[in-house]
């Protein structure tokens, strides 16, 4: 079978970078493949590499003593991992895993660490994906309290979509109670609802955004207010 | 496609939580049954007291209990309310294997547990025990 290779340019931080800087980079660059469930940073742990996806999905979890976990934040190819670096923590409390496979280019963290302490282009778009990291978090934690179930799988589904760039995400009901901090059983009606209206197909671990418009209209009020965001920094 | 149960069953529907009740209940009225609601077990054993609720089939979704748990709970409600071992009870389990993704367990008679992966898996088992019940 043929696999497509996506361009380093389908993370949106390095399509960003002006050429001088991103020629800095290019020799510390590396294109990995990521399988599900692979480790990216564990808690307390120095973080030796950053991530930037392609067409992976990472998530960030906040994971409680009785083990029950809450996805507090993903990493699409619109981002990258390893931002505690950038902020001279080094480590950090919170696990990121590979949540959907594919690839991504794996940079040493201190080779990006120097490259933004250089300033330049790098500093600005790193700083403004921080920035879009805070809102992402806050969002998130109004929307799980306030919005419906049915709102924030659409929520998720389409943000995961975003940041894989594809229409249809990998992913098992499991992993979506855990994305969406959320019992097994109401992701599963959540999913139904969805599919009776015809915006998602769901078959064994893969959800097909069907119609995305309406699965846009069907989201709650985050999805557009994080996205706008992205837009007006990164456009 | 007629989504619709050709007779309008009534559905018992216990779910604790508090995400997932709101979303269950619609989607149990979406295919046509109509829902009778209890938020945990001490409501759903009051409502069914004295058996003046009647209903087709008791469906039990608790939170940090096991199936087995969940199923002899479901039987002491069916129990109260007076109902004979023949009302289905379908219990939705929380948390299992790969293994048991997708699959419906018919544990005793007409006790079920189901454990869901596919969105039309709970509204295909339903429809089926529901129409059993009339010998459609």
């Amino acid at each position: 079978m043929t696999q497509h290779t996506p361009a380093l340019t389908a993370n949106r931080l390095l399509d960003h970078l002006p050429g001088e800087e991103l020629e800095f980079l290019r020799p510390h660059m590396e294109q990995v493949h990521l399988s599900h469930g692979d480790s990216i940073i564990e808690p307390h742990v120095p973080i030796k590499d950053c991530y930037f996806p392609l067409n992976s999905l990472l998530s960030m979890v906040t994971t409680m003593e009785d083990g029950s976990s809450v996805e507090c934040g993903s990493i699409g190819r619109e981002g990258m991992s390893g931002v505690p670096v950038l902020l001279d923590a080094g480590e950090t409390t919170m696990p990121t895993f590979v949540q959907v496979a594919g690839d991504a280019i794996r940079v040493k963290a201190a080779v990006v660490k120097k490259a933004y302490d250089r300033g330049g282009e790098l500093k600005k778009i790193l700083n403004r994906y921080m920035h879009t990291i805070i809102i992402v978090s806050s969002q998130s934690t109004a929307c799980n309290r306030i919005h419906r179930i049915e709102e924030r799988l659409a929520r998720w589904l389409l943000m995961s979509s975003d940041g894989v760039g594809s229409d249809e995400v990998n992913i098992t009901h499991e992993y979506l109670a855990i994305m969406l901090g959320v019992r097994r059983a109401g992701v599963s009606e959540a999913a139904a609802k969805l599919q009776e209206k015809d915006l998602i197909r769901y078959y064994r671990g893969n959800v097909l955004i069907s119609d995305r418009e309406r699965l846009e209209a069907c989201a709650c009020e985050c999805y557009h207010v994080v996205k706008a965001e992205y837009d007006r920094l990164f456009s | 496609m007629n989504n619709e149960p050709q007779r309008q069953a009534t559905i018992f529907l216990v779910e604790e939580d508090d995400d997932t009740r709101p979303v269950l209940r619609q989607n149990l009225q979406n295919y046509g049954y109509r829902v009778l609601l209890a938020v945990d077990e001490e409501d759903a054993l009051e409502r069914v007291g004295g058996g003046i609720v009647r209903a087709d089939l008791f469906l039990i979704n608790l939170v940090g209990k096991t199936p087995a748990e969940v199923l002899q709970i479901g039987r002491r409600i069916r129990e109260h309310g007076k109902y004979d071992g023949h009302t289905p009870l379908v219990v939705i389990a929380e948390k299992y294997g790969a293994d048991l993704e997708g699959t419906n367990a018919n544990v005793d008679n007409n006790d079920w547990v189901t454990y869901l992966e596919e969105p039309d898996q709970l509204k295909n088992l339903l429809r089926r025990l529901t129409s059993e019940l009339w010998g459609e």
